[in-house]
């Protein structure tokens, strides 16, 4: 499985996204630093990184669905 | 027999006056006349009159009129008595005599209008439901019952509407209910995987549908009327911020079910669209709420799916809204200093270097007397913007950064050269100290300290254990060096002093161990430099201000070559008062920046001046302070300009779209409303002097509301109102709101109105301006007033069923000769009873429904249904354009004697003829037959588009 990171500040969503990818015991790093987010561009969270991409949440649980 | 009600005497005296000098007429109007206080009187009227006629605080909604009507009806009058008692008694005790005399005068004589007088000091007005709880725990909130979690829809529609009828009974406006549809698909999703149904899942949804629109709709919800409830139907982007971030009570994630949501609530609209034919129903009422970013739908089909359903009936509301939820951009350049107090002291420097420290999540921004609890937040550049000011100082800012003005917030790219920001002109943490005992008890000796150490700043030295002042002569030198030596006196019986005076200069010498200690403590270097330690700032007012005499050394300017030493000097001034101006020249290839200190004066204007706006190019990353507490959301900088914060949106508490026209997001909504008679102003004054008079109105409007919701407030404490004990309703979300009304006929009287050759009615451009300098007197007023309180303010165009007509029979009453087209004021920027075009109501619209911050509500009223769906979706798309949050089609249509609904003069279910028509009276559909003569007559006027 590709490295996959949630880039969160703890909203609502954000821990929705989570709760999910812990349901299907999947490996992903955590990244809440703003300086991080500000970097990458980020303006809306949270936002999946996963094999090259970054999805938005609506996206994020497509994804971890199809899983 | 007399029946004795006690009132406070003040309020007698004033309520009598009031009756004597306005006469019977007046009090007609305000409910108070002997006959509607004599209950048997109220009785033999009350069987020959329409509900609507006879009521006190009459509408369209009470449809039956039978013995619980009367009763209910009957001791209004007296309620409202007790009401405005309170309200008198109240504001007297708050604020002061005067002020509850004006108030009173300002109800009686038409210059306010309280909306639900007979339980204002009881019941707050609106509120937006989540239902979360009664899913989770039943009909809880019903004492001494074992409340039972529903398990199933049948259960759940049952008790949404015990809920309604319960929170309804304890409110007095609307009940919203944007999360119903949400958790209606989740019980019956689950009801038919279990196979509990009857006969199939979609006729057992389609049934449930039905029953719980019935349900609403029974007039006895709210004892004699129907409850004022309204259902959001939302768009994906809706769905996803509001309750994508939710489980359903199995645990399972609302945002798996979205798609499914949306077909239920085009199910549950089918449903609605078919009862219309068989019984004509008014609740809830419907609100589509779509997202249309930079002019494109973001769900295109679903907006196409709205408008077509919407063709039939035109039966809902559109709330089209730019954006859902946004990442703020309101921030600062990297370079712009700032002060903070953070975990060991207080920070000043560049914003960008605060936010590199590990403490940057806990630091505190002074607003409004009190360091107040942020956070420093960076963001991806965007356009900046140099403000230059009158006073000398300056700020770069992004282009989106929320400015406060002289006339409400603005974004920096709306600012205009002359345009006044808020700046900070009080002593901090306030004149009378509440923590004197730093660094002395007593003041005098905390100023003479102060003098000490601001003189070392600006002409002193150690020297081995000695310190060494060389001050220039002047009238003041010789008070200064008394000063100091007092104060060593006090701290040192051995200290040795020296003077030795000279021509241009003294010199003092003070040997005390324990002074060169004290002055040590409070100075800190900065660039090598010897500068006051802003520990001051939390110390007492009297030490900061002899910090301010001492470094002028009598003088009225300090300079440096030190840019951050002359802004930690102007924060030391701000911080008692004293307003500065910055100049800053060359000399010998040096900047020197030189602080002219001007002397407190408490009737100065707190806004400064902006002298120039330039564009900057900064490609890097910006920063600001986000405010924990949201109901005060600004800050100062050290120059002493409040600006505003900035807030990363990512929580769905901040889609708090809200009116109470029939629209909102999650667990919003009012206390009050108060609505101010624009119309009157303009009888009473010229057009000069109008916005100063508007301004004291607001004002005493505010202090009203205020009052109101410490009173409510009070019953909450008293258990009488278990809805907010119970987190039914949170007060902390809910607005006070100014309502208004008589904007057309403030700019008729003015003579700002024009009318072409074939009659149509237009704001002249003198008028649309003048209509927005009204909106932002108000928003500048209610943004200063919400400085001192710690909830939110609103403004709304409010939809005034009955406050129209009396306002201006009041009117008339004062204002005899003036002209009066309508029958009662229009709640709509132009009335729907003057011909106007669309064109000009749309662009009226755009311009005042930004200025009254969405809380208004633009009827267009259409002479036939859409003929096809390019036509409505054309007319949508131009209307959302244009810039209008919250609009209607509003169509006429018939009834029969059997409530069937139809368009024409003969109902096709039934062959009966046309019995009524329904339309929206103010904001809801009701039959014509129900409103009250005044609106009957308003009705007919009405000027409907042909839009063929």
């Amino acid at each position: 499985m590709n490295e996959m990171i949630v880039y969160t500040t703890g909203c609502p969503k954000c821990r929705i996204l989570e709760k999910k990818m812990m349901l299907k015991k999947l490996h992903y790093t955590v990244s809440s630093d703003i300086d991080v987010l500000v970097k990458e561009n980020i303006l809306t969270v949270p936002v999946l990184y996963v094999n090259g991409r970054y999805l938005k949440f609506e996206d994020a649980i497509q994804y971890i669905n199809s899983l | 027999m007399n029946i004795n009600i006690k009132l406070d005497k003040n309020f007698t005296t004033a309520f009598n006056k009031l009756i004597s000098e306005g006469g019977r007429e007046l009090a007609v109007l305000n409910g108070f006349a002997e006959e509607q206080l004599s209950y048997t009187d109220f009785i033999d009227h009350f069987i020959d009159k329409n509900v609507a006629d006879t009521s006190i605080d009459g509408n369209s909604n009470v449809r039956a009129k039978d013995i619980c009507t009367l009763l209910n009806e009957m001791s209004k009058p007296h309620l409202k008595l007790l009401t405005f008692n309170k309200i008198f008694y109240e504001l007297n005790k708050k604020y002061d005599y005067k002020t509850a005399c004006d108030w009173l005068e300002a109800e009686w004589n038409g210059k306010f209008y309280l909306h639900d007088g007979n339980s204002s000091s009881q019941l707050s007005y609106c509120y937006a439901y989540d239902l979360e709880q009664l899913v989770n725990k039943g009909l809880y909130f019903i004492q001494n019952f074992n409340a039972q979690p529903p398990k199933h829809l049948t259960t759940y529609t049952d008790f949404v509407g015990e809920f309604v009828s319960w929170t309804s009974n304890r409110t007095s406006g609307a009940c919203g209910l944007p999360s119903f549809l949400i958790y209606s698909f989740y019980f019956w999703k689950k009801d038919c995987e279990q196979g509990y149904f009857i006969q199939s899942p979609e006729y057992y949804r389609d049934q449930e549908f039905q029953r719980i629109i019935y349900k609403l709709n029974q007039p006895y919800l709210r004892v004699t009327q129907t409850a004022f409830t309204n259902f959001s139907i939302f768009d994906k982007s809706y769905l996803v911020e509001l309750f994508g971030g939710k489980e359903f009570p199995d645990g399972t994630f609302m945002i798996d079910y979205v798609d499914e949501m949306i077909e239920y609530q085009k199910a549950f609209m089918h449903i609605v669209d078919k009862i219309r034919n068989s019984n004509m129903m008014t609740f809830p009422v419907l609100t589509f709420a779509l997202l249309k970013e930079n002019g494109s739908w973001a769900h295109e089909d679903f907006a196409k799916w709205c408008c077509e359903h919407n063709m039939k009936w035109a039966d809902s509301n559109f709330f089209v809204s730019p954006n859902v939820t946004s990442l703020s951009n309101c921030c600062l350049s990297a370079d712009e200093k700032v002060i903070s107090k953070v975990e060991n002291g207080f920070y000043y420097g560049p914003i960008s270097d605060l936010y590199k420290r590990d403490y940057r999540d806990n630091i505190s921004a002074y607003y409004d007397g009190e360091w107040r609890k942020a956070k420093v937040v960076k963001l991806p550049n965007k356009q900046m913007y140099k403000l230059s000011f009158e006073n000398g100082k300056t700020v770069v800012l992004t282009e989106d950064h929320l400015n406060p003005t002289n006339q409400g917030d603005k974004e920096t790219r709306e600012l205009v050269v002359g345009d006044k920001l808020l700046y900070h002109h009080e002593f901090m943490n306030g004149e009378e100290e509440c923590d004197s005992c730093f660094p002395f008890n007593d003041l005098n000796d905390s100023t003479n300290f102060g003098v000490s150490v601001g003189m070392f700043v600006s002409c002193g030295r150690f020297e081995e254990e000695e310190i060494v002042y060389v001050i220039p002569n002047s009238k003041k030198s010789s008070k200064l060096i008394n000063d100091v030596c007092d104060f060593v006196a006090v701290i040192d019986e051995e200290y040795s002093v020296d003077i030795e005076e000279e021509d241009e200069n003294t010199t003092l010498t003070i040997s005390s161990d324990a002074f060169v200690n004290e002055i040590k403590k409070q100075i800190m270097k900065i660039n090598r430099k010897t500068v006051v330690d802003l520990n001051c700032l939390d110390y007492n007012s009297f030490f900061r201000n002899g910090i301010v005499i001492g470094c002028l050394l009598g003088k009225d300017t300090i300079s440096y070559d030190d840019e951050d030493i002359v802004g930690i000097l102007d924060v030391i001034c701000q911080s008692v008062a004293r307003k500065t101006k910055l100049f800053v020249e060359e000399k010998e290839g040096k900047k020197i920046y030189t602080l002219k200190v001007e002397e407190p004066d408490p009737e100065e204007n707190c806004y400064v001046k902006i002298t120039s706006i330039e564009k900057v190019n900064d490609t890097r990353s910006v920063y600001c302070f986000e405010m924990y507490d949201q109901s005060k959301p600004y800050f100062m900088l050290p120059s002493g300009l409040i600006t505003h914060n900035c807030r990363l949106l990512s929580d769905i508490e901040e889609l708090g779209y809200f009116n109470s026209i029939g629209g909102s997001g999650l667990e919003v909504g009012s206390v009050k409303v108060n609505t101010i008679n624009l119309s009157r102003i303009a009888y009473e004054v010229p057009k000069e002097e109008y916005l100063s008079v508007l301004a004291e109105r607001v004002v005493l409007d505010l202090k009203a509301l205020d009052t109101v919701r410490s009173i409510i407030k009070r019953n909450v404490e008293k258990g009488l109102l278990p809805n907010y004990d119970l987190g039914i309703i949170n007060m902390d979300s809910q607005y006070n709101t100014i309502g208004v009304i008589g904007i057309y006929e403030t700019l008729q009287k003015y003579d700002l109105i024009k009318k072409d050759k074939f009659g149509y009615v237009f704001y002249t451009e003198e008028g649309l301006e003048f209509a927005k300098n009204i909106l932002e007197e108000i928003n500048k007023v209610k943004t200063e007033f919400a400085k001192k309180v710690n909830y939110k303010i609103n403004i709304e165009q409010v939809p005034a069923e009955r406050a129209a007509y009396v306002l201006m029979q009041k009117d008339k009453l004062f204002f005899p000769n003036e002209e009066y087209e309508l029958p009662l004021y229009g709640n709509q920027w132009i009335p729907l009873s003057v011909k106007t075009t669309l064109s000009e109501k749309v662009r009226i619209s755009s311009v005042l429904d930004r200025a009254c911050n969405g809380g208004s509500i633009s009827h267009i009223n259409i002479s036939a249904p859409f003929t096809n769906f390019e036509q409505a979706w054309k007319m949508l798309n131009y209307v959302a354009d244009a810039g209008i949050t919250y609009f209607a089609f509003n169509l006429k249509i018939s009834s029969c004697v059997n409530n069937h609904a139809f368009f024409g003069e003969t109902c096709p279910e039934c062959g009966l003829p046309k019995e009524t028509s329904y339309s929206r009276v103010v904001g809801f559909l009701v039959p014509e037959r129900n409103f009250s003569k005044e609106r009957k007559a308003e009705f007919v006027l009405r000027d409907w588009m042909d839009l063929n």
